[in-house]
């Protein structure tokens, strides 16, 4: 491998983590709406409309708000839900199924 | 006449490196970060006037740059012609630290070592001739156990609680275990078992949310941090609860600093005085000027908890200032941030971008005899002989690098204090427009 390349993959190596975390914390990037999915964990609460989730292997549930249009059969102990959120993931709203439909 | 302590004298004795010998040392440190061995840049360690086969540190060099978050990463070499520092389990393997210190030997034959950072291995090289045997590593400061690239991300998704005490939460995150990821009482299965350093700035201070007056060492909110998160993210998202400087120091603590206090930069004491012609150290300078970087009106919209929003902006109105909005109009730099949760927090993150996006541009590089005393976020000043007036100007060292061998000399990068403007502040009412 040529010096220029062995240079270059070096400057790849230091500079990969290091970019990935200025993108990751761009405030645009940061402030954009994301979706992942996640699992119910209990049934709702249909009086606040929250219900727990937690991530697929996680021990840890976290209670967010429910778009009121989701039937109350979408959010099953166990089903698979689509989470939208800005910033972190407990400004989040459950707003579809896990198949991406009310 | 008093006796000089060690730093005493080496601060009068480094000012002549053609007198000094300088030492490097590498310890290698145990878990529970008590010194395992040491290695160092002596290579005539033999027996009888012969120098033996072990390693020692041939080469390599040091940088430290002020950022939240990773600060120190240094480079070394070491000649290994008995391969007991190859990069294998049982020689130098994951989780294994070091601490890098150099220093001076001083006229009274005391070696004084100075403690410049402890270091986790990365990227490890072997390079192998007939006539020698190398092996060199990137060494990467403490915070790459925490960002993901050394150790891990999060197993599952990190909750702090409302009101939970910002200092202990953090704390709490270096108590983890590596091995079961739960907090842990014993050092050795620690991320990080060495007690964090925390300013005490905040402790008495309060901050105003939804009209009620709550302590500023409380979070305001539940911070989230979802699984496949870095640890790195709880603590930097605590950090800008504070607007804080958050990163590991030359001890290898996790150290919080209030920036706030930043802002009174005139007060901190002076590292070192350097001069342009002669005198005590002579030096290369140069400066830089980067004006599309300026900004001198800045602000900041924040999001509280009752869905109302709130803001401040900090504007440059300093007469004295070269970049006073009444002399080159106003440059406007506009963030919204989702962690800004109080006026409080606004007026503090207006202040110190407007510190810090007002000066950057003035920015200056000295070259210098190797100094071992000089930290990022410190002060040292300028005798500028070459200025009409030669006057004594303070600077803020950002970063600065230095090599482990002898020869060589140091770059600090540092921006000017003498430019940091008083800052105009005002709360946004959003009802009467900006």
């Amino acid at each position: 491998m040529s010096d220029k390349l062995k240079e270059a993959e070096a400057f790849k190596y230091m500079l990969t983590d290091f970019v990935s975390e200025v993108i990751e914390n761009h405030p645009v990037v940061r402030a954009a709406i994301k979706a992942r999915k996640m699992i119910v964990a209990e049934p709702p609460n249909t009086t606040e409309k929250t219900v727990k989730v937690h991530f697929p292997f996680d021990e840890k549930a976290i209670t967010l708000p429910y778009n009121s249009r989701m039937p109350v059969s979408a959010l099953a102990v166990g089903k698979t839900v689509s989470v939208w959120y800005s910033q972190d993931i407990n400004n989040g709203i459950i707003m579809q199924n896990g198949s991406w439909s009310i | 006449m008093a006796t000089l302590t060690p730093y005493q004298q080496y601060l009068r004795e480094v000012e002549y490196p053609e007198r000094y010998k300088k030492l490097t040392k590498l310890e290698f440190l145990n878990p529970d970060n008590t010194v395992a061995f040491a290695l160092d840049n002596n290579f005539k360690r033999g027996y009888g006037g012969y120098a033996d086969s072990r390693a020692f540190i041939q080469d390599g060099s040091l940088s430290v740059s002020l950022n939240n978050g990773q600060r120190r990463k240094a480079s070394v070499t070491f000649e290994n012609l008995d391969g007991a520092f190859d990069y294998a389990v049982n020689k130098i393997w994951f989780g294994n630290k070091v601490r890098l210190s150099m220093g001076i030997r001083l006229q009274s034959e005391q070696d004084f070592y100075l403690s410049q950072g402890v270091f986790y291995f990365d990227d490890p090289k072997l390079e192998l001739k007939p006539n020698s045997r190398k092996s060199s590593y990137s060494l990467v400061d403490k915070w790459a156990y925490l960002d993901g690239s050394l150790f891990g991300k999060l197993e599952n998704t990190y909750e702090i609680l409302n009101r939970t005490n910002i200092f202990e939460a953090m704390a709490g995150i270096l108590r983890l275990s590596k091995f079961t990821h739960k907090e842990t009482k014993n050092k050795a299965e620690m991320i990080d078992s060495v007690q964090p350093i925390f300013t005490s700035f905040y402790n008495n201070r309060t901050i105003t949310i939804n009209g009620q007056i709550v302590p500023m060492c409380l979070a305001p909110h539940t911070v989230t941090t979802s699984s496949g998160g870095a640890y790195s993210n709880v603590l930097l998202d605590l950090n800008t609860l504070l607007v804080s400087w958050i990163g590991y120091d030359e001890t290898g603590a996790l150290r919080v600093d209030a920036s706030q206090e930043d802002i009174n930069d005139m007060t901190k004491p002076v590292l070192w005085t350097f001069t342009v012609k002669g005198g005590k150290t002579t030096f290369s300078i140069s400066e830089s000027a980067k004006p599309t970087n300026v900004f001198n009106d800045i602000i900041v919209f924040g999001e509280t908890l009752d869905e109302a929003m709130v803001g401040a902006r900090a504007t440059n109105l300093d007469p004295a200032s070269d970049t006073n909005a009444n002399l080159i109009g106003k440059k406007t730099y506009f963030e919204s941030s989702n962690t800004c949760y109080s006026v409080e927090q606004c007026r503090d993150l207006t202040s110190q971008y407007l510190k810090q996006k007002t000066v950057l541009q003035k920015s200056i590089t000295i070259s210098c005899p190797q100094l071992f005393h000089l930290r990022e976020n410190n002060i040292i000043s300028v005798l500028r002989s070459d200025k009409q007036g030669g006057g004594l100007e303070r600077h803020l060292i950002q970063s600065y690098s230095l090599p482990l061998s002898s020869s060589g000399s140091m770059s600090i990068t540092a921006t000017s204090t003498n430019d940091f403007p008083k800052v105009t502040v005002k709360d946004l009412d959003l009802s009467q427009g900006i």
